[in-house]
């Protein structure tokens, strides 16, 4: 192995039965670098994290690491045990104990805290994670990570559930580890944040390598091209008048978020910004009639259809395939499985969900794909307005377009639409009106013709300044 | 590879204990065999049908994500109560047993109404209304044993069918209800998505209360149904009667394809469960000191079905 290299990994094969997920992958990590892989849905960059991580073996290849190099994993998944505080959690196998074995709790929680803050948290270490909401949790699991100052740090998808600021912290302890001469390996599908944070880049497509560089010698346009194989249009956004106004919230109050006017009409796609916190679930939850609304109006002239976030913990049922997936709640009392397939292929052919046939466990699935059905199965009820929350959350750049182009031809079609996202230039391309949350209560509403990310980013986190994004 | 505890492999599991105790219990030279004959295997079906019953509310409760301890303690109160009113009381047949039955409504509506209204775990609220329906049986009993069938005529028939055989008529035409209901039915779809996910059953649509409740209210209808053929087939009306049957009911539905993690789950699983438990019981006791191994071999049986599913479904994780 080179000198300066930290990682090696040679012919990397995984096979599944007859899906070979990565086909003969090299790597090399040097140290002191910011190494980020990215690719489609499918093209290989979890498994090939995974197997770095040693948490999957290979088929055949291997993996060459420097002995006694300290490694700390981040999967994409932000599942963590409810019932443990964030300082348990993240000292969870690597206790500190004094000499007679006891637990040193109060060290363990100063240190938690330390960690947390570094990382931009706002959790105390003494809180179950399972109160937490999934960016603070997703927050802990990197502090737990990156306290013990590790060698080799793997992050999957970190940002999928980050807003902007935890974003900015989590780069911040990036550079540093990198500059402690750490090597990071950085799977996403956020091209832009890539350029910002990495040195090189390696593509993936389907399971092979296609090409490796440093970051300056490439841009966004030709990572998709390399990434797809093709050339994808630019988005435009499409200009729709909108019909009467079907949802209205007057001064509407729910969890924190209190005074709350706004109004949607058909055809019209608004969206929700603002950091976690900021109430936007809580919103849609209470127009679904799924949270209680203790002051103020909502008036809903169609039954609003929820999407709701975080696909794996409140949207999708494990223990249920596809199909039943899709038709939950079932049409009728007696059900009908021959139709059903036949709806559910449908539906697999309209909104393009790459799998196996309409009976497979939806842990098959791709999590693009698993938020294709989430979104399949509200398409169902053909809603007048639909709720969307966090639409492509952890989800690649191919599909996350073929949802956007979804999301535009409902609209035009005349459903309103009123979406949240933390990706801001998602906001700006899809929607009409944007209204910023900060805090529980709405500082502007913007027309996305006067809107901007600067200016976005600023209303949403109370800054006054210009914000610039990125190093 | 498809889960090895499932409705089918249960039946194939089933099917190999008896032939492998009816090759075990083979008469040495002429005779009739005792275990592999017709009525020996009406026997067993009246047995098992008394926690197969049971079996079958358990299955759709542990499929929604939740957990029954009552049923030992709803069978007793259901035939004790069954037992006074037409033994002390003097009631006809018909209306002594509707009113077992109705305990069952009760008890099921007591734990559905605390676990959905007071929001307390299953676990605690059944155990609540078992020690509540176990109490309620010694008080109307004061001690005392109702034997229904000797105030009934010899060769009663209610509907032609006669009495002995009345245990597993009741199961196997439940049991075909029921697997219906969760096979083809929505009904039996979000009892599944509630046990599998309840937040994402929620958010989906479902009506997370109702199907609790349905399925509360149904065990305890089931179980107080195994009372009633208890106390007048078997003549058994005693305060003490099913104690433990909770757990022989919940192991039978677990063999038969039920996850306690909630979301997978089989009523004729359930059903081949409690005859899988009834054949080695029969067998057992034909087996000089069978008996006393009885319990030992079933919690055994249990942990081996178990752990051979986990291990064969290893793979799919």
């Amino acid at each position: 192995m080179q000198p300066a290299a930290l990682l090696e990994a040679r012919g990397l094969v995984v096979r599944y039965g007859a899906t070979t997920a990565l086909d003969g992958v090299d790597l090399t990590l040097q140290r002191g670098e910011v190494h980020a892989a990215v690719g489609e849905n499918g093209a290989g960059k979890s498994t090939l994290l995974r197997v770095i991580a040693g948490a999957l073996p290979p088929t055949a290849g291997a993996v060459h690491l420097r002995e006694g190099t300290r490694t700390a994993w981040v999967p994409q998944e932000t599942i963590l045990p409810d019932d443990l505080s964030a300082a348990a959690w993240m000292f969870l196998g690597q206790e500190l104990r004094t000499r007679f074995g006891t637990l040193r709790e109060r060290t363990m929680q100063e240190a938690a805290a330390l960690a947390l803050h570094d990382i931009g948290c706002r959790a105390q270490p003494t809180v179950r994670v399972g109160t937490l909401p999934i960016t603070q949790r997703k927050q802990v699991q990197l502090a737990r990570a990156l306290r013990g100052e590790p060698q080799l740090l793997l992050l999957d998808e970190p940002t999928a559930v980050l807003g902007e600021a935890e974003t900015a912290q989590l780069f911040a302890r990036v550079r540093a580890l990198r500059k402690r001469g750490a090597a990071v390996l950085y799977v996403s599908h956020r091209l832009e944040e890539i350029l910002a944070i990495a040195d090189r880049v390696t593509v993936l497509r389907d399971g092979q390598h296609v090409s490796t560089d440093a970051v300056a010698n490439v841009d966004v346009a030709v990572l998709v091209q390399r990434m797809v194989g093709r050339a994808l249009p630019p988005q435009r956004h499409a200009s729709r008048t909108p019909g009467v106004v079907v949802l209205q919230l007057a001064s509407a109050a729910t969890g924190r978020v209190r005074g709350l006017s706004l109004s949607v009409r058909q055809g019209e796609v608004v969206g929700l910004a603002g950091l976690v916190g900021a109430g936007r679930s809580a919103v849609l939850e209470a127009i679904a009639g799924l949270r209680p609304v203790h002051a103020g109006h909502i008036t809903c002239s169609v039954a609003p259809v929820f999407v709701p976030e975080d696909r794996n913990s409140k949207g999708l049922v494990a223990s249920l395939r596809l199909r039943e997936n899709l038709f939950l709640p079932a049409r009728r009392w007696i059900l009908r499985h021959a139709a059903e397939r036949r709806d559910t292929q449908h539906w697999i052919d309209r909104l393009a969900i790459r799998c196996e046939g309409t009976e497979v466990p939806i842990g098959s699935l791709s999590g693009g794909n698993q938020q294709k059905l989430l979104l399949a199965r509200a398409l169902r009820h053909r809603p007048q307005l639909l709720l969307l929350d966090e639409p492509t959350a952890g989800v690649d750049i191919g599909a996350k377009a073929e949802i956007h182009r979804l999301i535009a031809e409902l609209a035009a079609a005349g459903a309103a639409i009123l979406l949240t996202s933390s990706d801001l230039p998602e906001l700006l391309a899809l929607c009409d009106r944007i209204v910023a949350l900060r805090e529980g209560a709405a500082v502007d509403t913007l027309a996305v013709a006067d809107a901007s990310e600067e200016r976005l980013a600023g209303l949403i986190t109370g800054a006054h300044q210009e914000l610039t994004v990125g190093s | 590879m498809p889960r090895l505890v499932s409705g089918w492999s249960a039946a194939v599991i089933l099917a190999l204990e008896f032939g492998f105790f009816a090759l075990l219990l083979a008469p040495h030279g002429t005779g009739p065999h005792t275990f592999a004959n017709a009525a020996n295997v009406a026997l067993i079906l009246k047995y098992s049908s008394i926690y197969g019953i049971g079996a079958i509310g358990a299955a759709m409760i542990i499929g929604a994500g939740g957990i029954d301890l009552a049923p030992g303690a709803v069978i007793a109160l259901a035939s004790v109560l069954t037992g006074h009113l037409f033994i002390i009381e003097g009631w006809p047949l018909w209306a002594a047993c509707s009113v077992g039955l109705g305990v069952g409504f009760i008890t099921g509506g007591l734990a559905a109404l605390l676990i959905i209204g007071a929001h307390l775990p299953p676990f605690i609220a059944t155990l609540g209304v078992m020690g509540i329906a176990r109490g309620a049986a010694f008080l109307i009993t004061e001690g005392r044993f109702y034997d229904l069938s000797q105030r009934l005529p010899a060769g009663t028939a209610p509907l032609g069918i006669p009495l002995a055989a009345w245990p597993g008529v009741v199961m196997l035409a439940f049991a075909a209800v029921f697997q219906f209901i969760m096979v083809r039915t929505a009904t039996g779809r979000h009892i599944l998505a509630t046990g599998g996910n309840e937040v994402a059953a929620r958010y989906a649509g479902v009506r997370v209360g109702r199907v609790q409740a349905f399925v509360y209210i149904t065990g305890g209808v089931l179980a107080a149904l195994s009372g009633v053929v208890l106390a007048v087939v078997q003549g058994q009306g005693k305060a003490d009667l099913a104690t433990g049957y909770e757990l022989d009911i919940i192991a039978a539905a677990v063999v038969g394809g039920a996850s306690l993690a909630g979301g997978r789950a089989s009523v004729a699983g359930a059903v081949i469960g409690s005859l899988i438990f009834g054949v080695l019981r029969n067998a057992l006791a034909q087996i000089p000191g069978g008996t006393f191994a009885d319990r030992l071999i079933l919690g055994v049986a249990v942990l081996v079905i178990v752990v051979m599913d986990r291990l064969a479904t290893r793979e799919e994780r």
